[in-house]
């Protein structure tokens, strides 16, 4: 049984591990947040599904903050954007992309940060920012589980350039960190 | 598509001219460091197509009378911002004026890899022409 408790826009879902519904039918159906198997499924529009695994320190509640609505509610958005959308030939923005966005999202408001600057790239991808704390944050889904990192500490000068690659991305946590002052 | 490797700088377009490019307003973004809006890198970016960033040329531009206001006139809510082909030939850039392209006669291409970080170092060196805030 999922249990649901919604708090002004929060929503707090109960955690159980046997089973899966959509855990607040009073939204909009476009919309569902529930929890199943030791994973967390949320979906933004019809069309991004991203799978957030669990752990036990999670339980036995998840908070969907307004923040990460927030959030969901703009790459929906972006999504919806018809070919052309910059004047200069842009992509619609991809799916898949969209879904590691907004994954990313998910990382960054878990471990404290506040939420991005969600910013689409003409080449269908999508650009989340931070620029905070004396730093600037960009991380740009370019394809698949492939994650691009600029970071600059502006004071120090500090200056940070990767590719991320594969399913572990828990090193952006250090970076989640910088911009969580 | 003539391959972008072929396009050559252009010597004509000297290091102090301008070189202006749309910004719609979902390339602006709040910098909590400084309180104010400015532009993403997200803007200087390749086009999908293969060619290369797209520029409207200020010094032909202005000989043919198109004004910054030209250029925006249909995209509303779009800014425009200006970086010179000096501080591009900086960053190992090139400029290729392209005028038969998208149908500009000022157009021309900056030519040559967008990494992140030259991105970063076009957005500083960018100013606004014509600033027009985000509605939200």
């Amino acid at each position: 049984m999922i249990d649901t408790l919604p708090q002004t826009s929060s929503i707090v879902l109960g955690l159980d591990i046997e089973g899966f519904e959509p855990s607040d039918s009073s939204r909009s159906s476009r919309r569902a947040h529930g929890a199943y198997g030791s994973s967390l499924a949320v979906y933004a529009g019809e069309s991004i599904v991203i799978d957030i695994p669990l752990h036990e320190s999670d339980a036995p509640a998840i908070r969907l903050n307004d923040d990460f609505i927030e959030a969901e509610r703009a790459i929906a958005a972006l999504l919806k954007m018809p070919a052309g959308w910059d004047s200069y030939g842009a992509k619609p923005i991809d799916r898949q992309r969209a879904a590691a966005a907004l994954y990313v999202v998910w990382m960054s408001i878990a471990a404290g940060a506040p939420p991005p600057a969600i910013v689409p790239t003409s080449d269908g991808g999508i650009q989340l920012e931070w620029h905070r704390c004396g730093v600037d944050l960009e991380i740009r889904a370019p394809a698949g589980t492939l994650l691009e990192v600029s970071f600059e500490d502006l004071e120090s000068g500090e200056f940070y350039e990767s590719e991320m690659i594969g399913a572990d991305w828990a090193p952006l946590k250090s970076f989640f960190d910088r911009v969580s002052c | 598509m003539e391959e972008p490797a072929n396009f050559a700088d252009d010597p004509a377009i000297a290091d102090d001219v301008d070189l202006w490019r749309r910004i719609l307003p979902r390339w602006v973004v709040r910098d909590e460091n400084t309180g104010e809006l400015r532009l993403s890198s997200a803007a200087f970016d390749d086009s999908p197509d293969g060619s290369p960033m797209s520029v409207i040329i200020e010094k032909i531009a202005m000989a043919q009378q198109i004004t910054p206001a030209k250029v925006l006139s249909g995209y509303d809510g779009y800014s425009l911002c200006a970086f010179t082909a000096g501080a591009a030939r900086a960053l190992e850039l090139r400029i290729a004026t392209r005028p038969e392209v998208r149908g500009e006669p000022a157009h021309g291409f900056v030519v040559g890899k967008k990494t992140g970080s030259v991105k970063k170092q076009l957005r500083k060196a960018s100013r606004w022409v014509i600033f027009n805030p985000p509605s939200s």
